[in-house]
């Protein structure tokens, strides 16, 4: 046991000193803050530029209705089209729009000039805002106001979900929270098991190609040196979730208001869901998930000499994981079907999309039993791993087939 | 003695890689493991320390058979030998130690001691990564013998080292001896076994087909050839020592004569030099005992 303690600590220290650990550690935060941030800023910076477009209107429906834009200020103009285009360059305004009008007094065609291409975005508001005048115009000569339309096309009509359990409790439920959250949860297991599998896949192969394991396995047993590595980098995993779960609080706690699109999400997933239940779920999934694969990417690991021989073999580990991957990419829009329930079970794939269903609503009762399974096949994977582990780490110079995988299992020690 | 495997078999998939091999290992003694690639050694070294076990045959380390515990006692240098690249070469030198059973302060303080005794002090804060090949050979025989085994075994110690390093090496390993530690030798440089082994054994084809004293053996592989530097006449020598003696060539010196004779008849030497002396004048006499080197290359022929 002391001698497992020795080899968690080292597998430990070694990862958490890693530069990745600490890029990863830190700069996954400071990018999420970017995201949140830097287009607020950018939009506050893009209204100190101020971009001008002369309108000549010669129909005259544009000349009260076109609306400065937060970026982009209209002035209009009723010199000849040629003295404007000469301005354009000397007064450094962004562009010229002509709008020109047809004999029977409807806008005619409109043409923009400019010395820069002229972005989609400002393109696209100019003709959503030119298009309602026309249709103002239109409406006007049936006598109906534009409020008057807009009630009618969209009369705001919601739908809300109420989701009631057994007792004919009702709670509101949002679906897009609910979908979201799932997705969540399950990409970033899907994810934490893929890059740690093979970190610990990249750790046996270190010590296998540098004969290392020769000198550690005359003073330990194969099977404790490979729990003490499993656990060890379980460790780095919980470590590094726990300084996201601190940085991402302190960088929300701190620029709340950039962030209120998070917090009110948070807040209504918090609402929608049972959230402790969630997060529980989450790291007991994360937890036995893990150690099954890891047990997997362990046998991988013990079976090759060098890492580009890891091609074929890998797929024992990664191809489960990411049938699992697909079925909860369907289960968060199907919760219901067989499909789901028993990819929920399986326990290859039981980590990620019972985590998908599980907001939508799944009794305990199918989640204990789930993890039951869950952690039975992480036991048994664990002894095959052991078994084939001992053997592989001292076989060197050719990569294994699967049947000589089988043939390991077999062997006495 | 330290170690005895009694009747060890091994069987891998298809292939026997011990057949009933027994070897006893003196105490305080330096043993070598000789053979050819692939004649069991590294079997026979991974089963004594306990890597894996014998599909048959037993092992007794101290007087009773092999023990988990008995790693403490044993350290072991395998032939491929690797180091954690990216690690300090003092933290990692303390892994092992530690995962040997030793303490942490007994670990430091010895590791310290053996830094300044090899002058590597200045690398303990080093990656191993940054060290030459030599280097960290160096640090590995630390770790090796750091926990104060009581058997030692070395798979080829020698490689990759240059003379200098193989000196200090070699009198590091007759002092260990001294000590009263027992080495397990394993090697293909044949000069160095019969410089410094006591006793060996020859595994060829999974068999153990020559063990004992390192002289003794090379005394009874020896083909009774002798080699005599004398002042007196040829004519007489070869009157004086009869048929049982065949004269293999002759050749003159400035000062003395130098004859190689091949004893037909197996005679004490003293009956020969007794047969010599009595009229010419010994400058020199030898026995042509052949090398370890002869004997290994004509066992394993033989054994084709």
């Amino acid at each position: 046991m002391k001698k497992i303690l020795l080899v968690v600590k080292r597998e430990f220290i070694v990862r958490v000193k890693k530069k990745s650990f600490i890029i990863m550690t830190v700069l996954v935060p400071i990018l999420f803050a970017c995201l949140a941030i830097v287009p607020a800023l950018l939009a506050q910076i893009k209204s100190d530029s101020e971009k001008i477009i002369t309108v000549l209107d010669e129909s005259g429906f544009a000349v009260s209705g076109l609306k400065d834009m937060h970026t982009i200020k209209f002035v209009n103009e009723t010199k000849p089209i040629d003295s404007l285009k000469n301005d354009l360059m000397k007064n450094n305004n962004y562009a010229v729009l002509h709008i020109e009008k047809n004999e029977d007094n409807t806008i005619g065609n409109i043409t923009m000039y400019s010395e820069q291409v002229v972005s989609i975005d400002i393109l696209n508001s100019i003709t959503a805002q030119l298009r309602m005048l026309s249709a103002q115009i239109k409406l006007k000569e049936y006598n109906i106001s534009v409020e008057q339309i807009a009630t009618i096309l969209n009369p705001g009509m919601n739908i809300k979900t109420i989701q009631m359990d057994e007792q004919g409790n009702e709670k509101e439920s949002n679906t897009t929270a609910l979908m979201g959250l799932a997705m969540i949860c399950g990409v970033l297991l899907f994810f934490i098991i893929l890059m740690f599998g093979i970190q610990i896949m990249r750790g046996v192969i270190e010590e296998k190609s540098s004969r290392i394991v020769e000198i550690i396995i005359s003073s330990i047993k194969p099977m404790h040196l490979m729990m003490g590595k499993i656990i060890g980098v379980a460790m780095v995993v919980l470590t590094q979730i726990l300084i996201w779960i601190v940085l991402f609080s302190i960088i929300i706690f701190v620029a709340q208001n950039q962030f209120s699109d998070i917090v009110n999400q948070i807040q209504s997933y918090v609402q929608a869901v049972s959230f402790a239940k969630m997060f529980i779920c989450f790291i007991l999934y994360l937890i036995l998930g893990y150690l099954l694969y890891a047990s997997l990417f362990a046998i991988v690991g013990s079976a090759v000499d060098n890492e580009s021989d890891t091609q074929q073999l890998q797929a024992i580990a990664s191809v489960p994981l990411m049938i699992g991957y697909f079925i909860m990419l369907m289960v968060t829009t199907q919760p219901d079907t067989p499909l789901a329930f028993w990819g929920s079970m399986i326990p290859f794939t039981s980590p990620m999309v019972m985590l998908a269903r599980i907001p939508f609503g799944v009794s305990w009762l199918e989640i204990i039993l789930s993890l039951l399974i869950l952690a039975a096949t992480f036991v048994f994977f664990t002894w095959i791993a052991a078994r084939i582990y001992r053997v592989g780490i001292l076989m060197y110079g050719k990569k294994a087939s699967f049947k000589e995988l089988i043939k390991w299992l077999k062997y006495k020690k | 003695m330290i170690l005895r495997t009694e009747n060890v078999v091994k069987q891998y998939a298809n292939h026997l890689a011990l057949d009933n091999v027994s070897i006893e290992v003196p105490r305080a003694s330096i043993y070598g493991l000789l053979g050819p690639n692939g004649a069991g050694k590294t079997t026979l070294i991974r089963i004594i320390n306990q890597i894996t076990a014998p599909d048959s045959g037993k092992v007794y380390f101290d007087g009773l058979e092999l023990q988990e515990k008995d790693v403490y006692s044993i350290g072991y240098l395998p032939e491929e030998r690797g180091l954690y690249k990216k690690m300090k070469v003092g933290e990692q030198a303390m892994y092992f130690a530690r995962l040997k059973g030793m303490s942490k302060h007994d670990a430091e303080k010895n590791l310290q001691k053996w830094f300044q005794k090899f002058e590597i002090q200045a690398w303990w804060n080093k990656k191993v990564e940054e060290l030459s090949k030599g280097m960290a050979q160096k640090v590995q025989f630390i770790i090796t013998i750091l926990h104060k085994p009581k058997l030692l075994i070395f798979d080829e110690p020698f490689s990759g080292f240059d003379p200098i390093n193989v000196n200090l090496l070699k009198s590091e390993i007759l002092n260990l001896k001294q000590q009263g530690i027992t080495i397990i030798f394993s090697t293909h440089n044949m000069a160095s076994v019969e410089e410094i082994c006591d006793y060996i054994t020859l595994i060829n084809k999974s068999k153990n087909i020559l063990s004992g004293q390192i002289d003794e053996i090379r005394h009874n592989y020896g083909d009774n050839i002798f080699e005599i530097n004398y002042r007196g006449e040829t004519d007489i020598l070869q009157e004086n020592i009869g048929d049982n003696y065949q004269i293999l060539g002759c050749s003159d010196q400035k000062f003395f004569r130098t004859v190689k004779i091949k004893a037909i008849v197996k005679e004490p030497a003293n009956t020969l030099i007794s047969r010599i002396i009595k009229d010419t004048e010994i400058v020199n006499f030898n026995e042509i005992i052949p090398s370890m080197n002869d004997i290994f290359i004509k066992l394993v022929e033989e054994d084709k």
